[in-house]
């Protein structure tokens, strides 16, 4: 029976960084990851490990979109219409999307070999946690044929994008809890012209407002909430194995 | 001290007409109609490449139906640039499914002489025909004893049904 690997929970505090810097220590992560997988002798395997962050306004696009020019096109109109936001080009899978204040970025760095999981398995099981998580504020999200979470077929409240190597996870998903939605005005998300953001905030404003009243860092405390049901996941997969 | 030199899985005259992987592995009996098999005769890595050997040290790489059916649907593939040269275990390229794009490696040392550019139109050929017109891209192996530590189809099988 294989034995329970704990994850490690590392939120970037206290407060709202440059993409720039999530992207530094996730990178650090996965070369660990990568290095250990290379030198396994030399490099201890490191740790599952869930990192969580808010940002500083910032559009990302997609790895396929720098191949494509509609996308670059929009890629420096942002950066003209919306200045206050960066605008970055990332190695992960999906197209557009927005991160900044209010939102729970959530990155594990995971090897995916150790769970047994396929990619398309571990895409699912980002969905469920994320479901999982938003029950707690009485929330019932669901998946649709188009990734990420949804509220109702057209509204959805966290995006997902991924990037493999060699089984080792990076990137992740972005849950809106209380993001300037105006934000995403400027963007197709994720190239789904009918679909709108909602936030946590938005739709269920007692519930966020109750169960954060007194939190200091609530993304943080939202992190804390994620990291708790995806231990459960990874948990639930090491014990049941292939699901 | 001479490299051991490999035996070629299956030639093909360089000078035919056509030497697409898809005429190659077409008129071989081997190939299964059913992609998801692992045809004999190709090598495999952990990353779930397979590489086929054409014609000396010409080899065709690809993804096997095994990793495309892992990935879900595929909607884009990224390519090397040909006259690329490429170092055994770097990445050379991704393929992108729906959400998550997964890096490919090359098994092997050399230089990219051509790319499957129908996968820019088609990139559901990935899991379509993971063996035949799903190739990702041809290479110039430098090195053909890089090739001893990849798996045949058996011990391909075996990894496959461990993990």
């Amino acid at each position: 029976m294989a034995t329970r690997r704990a994850l490690k929970h590392i939120h970037i505090s206290p407060t709202q960084i440059p993409y720039a810097t999530g992207a530094a220590v996730q990178h650090v992560l996965v070369k660990n990851y990568l290095d250990s997988k290379r030198f396994p002798d030399i490099v201890p395997r490191p740790v599952p490990t869930l990192l969580t962050m808010e940002f500083l306004p910032v559009y990302t696009f997609g790895r396929r979109q720098q191949h494509d020019e509609e996308s670059m096109r929009k890629y420096e109109i942002l950066k003209r219409k919306v200045p206050e936001a960066t605008s970055v080009v990332t190695m992960r899978g999906g197209q557009t999307t927005f991160h900044g204040p209010g939102q729970l970025v959530a990155y594990p760095i995971i090897d995916l070999k150790e769970f047994n999981l396929s990619s398309k398995c571990y895409v699912r099981m980002l969905e469920d946690t994320t479901i999982e998580l938003l029950k707690g504020f009485g929330l019932r999200a669901k998946t649709t044929e188009n990734t990420g979470v949804w509220l109702s077929d057209i509204e959805k409240i966290a995006s997902i994008g991924v990037h493999l190597r060699r089984y080792i996870t990076s990137h992740g998903v972005a849950i809106n809890a209380s993001t300037n939605l105006s934000y995403f005005d400027q963007i197709v998300a994720c190239g789904l012209p009918e679909s709108r953001a909602t936030s946590i905030e938005q739709a269920a404003w007692d519930e966020w407002e109750r169960q954060m009243a007194g939190v200091k860092n609530p993304i943080q405390e939202l992190g804390n909430r994620l990291a708790d049901v995806l231990q459960e996941k990874l948990d639930h997969q090491l014990e049941h194995g292939k699901p | 001290m001479t490299p051991k030199t490999i035996a070629p899985l299956f030639t093909v005259s360089r000078t035919a007409p056509s030497t697409s992987l898809f005429d190659v592995l077409g008129r071989r009996s081997y190939i299964n109609s059913n992609d998801e098999e692992t045809p004999e005769g190709l090598r495999y890595t952990e990353e779930h490449e397979w590489l086929a050997l054409e014609d000396g040290n010409l080899a065709v790489i690809g993804i096997t139906g095994y990793a495309s059916k892992a990935l879900g649907d595929v909607v884009y593939v990224e390519l090397p640039s040909v006259g690329a040269s490429i170092v055994a275990g770097e990445p050379i390229g991704a393929v992108e499914s729906v959400k998550s794009a997964s890096d490919i490696y090359s098994p092997v040392s050399g230089e990219i002489i051509e790319i499957n550019e129908q996968l820019d139109k088609k990139p559901g050929l990935v899991n379509a025909e993971p063996y035949r017109r799903g190739w990702i891209c041809k290479i110039l192996i430098k090195d053909t004893t890089e090739l001893e530590s990849m798996m045949d189809n058996n011990r391909y099988q075996t990894f496959i049904a461990a993990s």
